[in-house]
């Protein structure tokens, strides 16, 4: 099991990975849900449930992934 | 003194963390966003964390629409300062849950972030942020 501190190293990677691949992420799955483990996309989905129980078939540990919701270059959010 | 870096992507300053209860832990990341004055947990968070949706609490107005959301005050949050070390916060946060099962719904409440609001910084945190040298951080005597 992950010390908090291998946790958070694993989150902050997988942020920068998202952050500085948003662009091929996008054209690939806008609008869908992704999970992110060791820099890679290992599931999606149209919703985190869905997501959740792709997961869970693929044997695959759903606290340790980044899950982000992809939305398109054309859709700015403004909180 | 106590600095905990965000990272900037040309749409918003984030800063990852794992949010803690005594029978789950998550990685995830927040959103910083000074327009809230509370520390909101994401719908999808609140699902991977277990966290029931039977609270009562106040209406939250994000991006023109409303939403019900309630008072959770168990969850510690765990940020990673610059020189590596875990920084442990408790902070009361606002969970987000649907006004309603319909599918339409719970696809935009789906989509928020969690937001990491001024309530954050009234723990005593300052905020500085140049993004020109790309040095955006918390930091705390």
């Amino acid at each position: 099991m992950l010390t908090d501190l291998e946790l958070l190293n694993v989150s902050e990677e997988n942020l920068k990975w998202f952050q500085s691949n948003s662009i091929e992420i996008r054209e690939k799955f806008t609008g869908k849900f992704i999970a992110i483990k060791d820099k890679k996309i290992v599931a999606s989905a149209n919703n985190p449930e869905k997501l959740m129980s792709v997961l869970k078939e693929k044997g695959i540990d759903d606290s340790e992934v980044l899950i982000e919701a992809v939305t398109s270059k054309d859709e700015i959010i403004i909180l | 003194m106590i600095k905990i870096p965000l990272f900037y992507n040309k749409e918003n300053l984030r800063v990852p963390a794992v949010l803690k209860l005594p029978h789950k832990r998550i990685a995830s990341d927040f959103v910083f966003d000074t327009g809230s004055p509370h520390t909101i947990l994401n719908y999808t968070d609140s699902i991977r964390l277990g966290i029931p949706h039977t609270g009562k609490g106040e209406l939250i107005r994000i991006g023109g629409r409303t939403y019900q959301s309630f008072i959770f005050n168990k969850l510690e949050i765990v940020f990673k300062s610059e020189d590596s070390k875990p920084i442990s916060i408790i902070l009361p946060i606002r969970v987000l849950k649907p006004n309603s099962p319909r599918v339409d719904e719970l696809e935009k409440l789906d989509a928020f972030p969690n937001l990491l609001g001024l309530d954050f910084l009234e723990m005593n945190y300052r905020f500085f942020c140049d993004i020109q040298n790309n040095k955006i951080l918390f930091e705390k005597d």
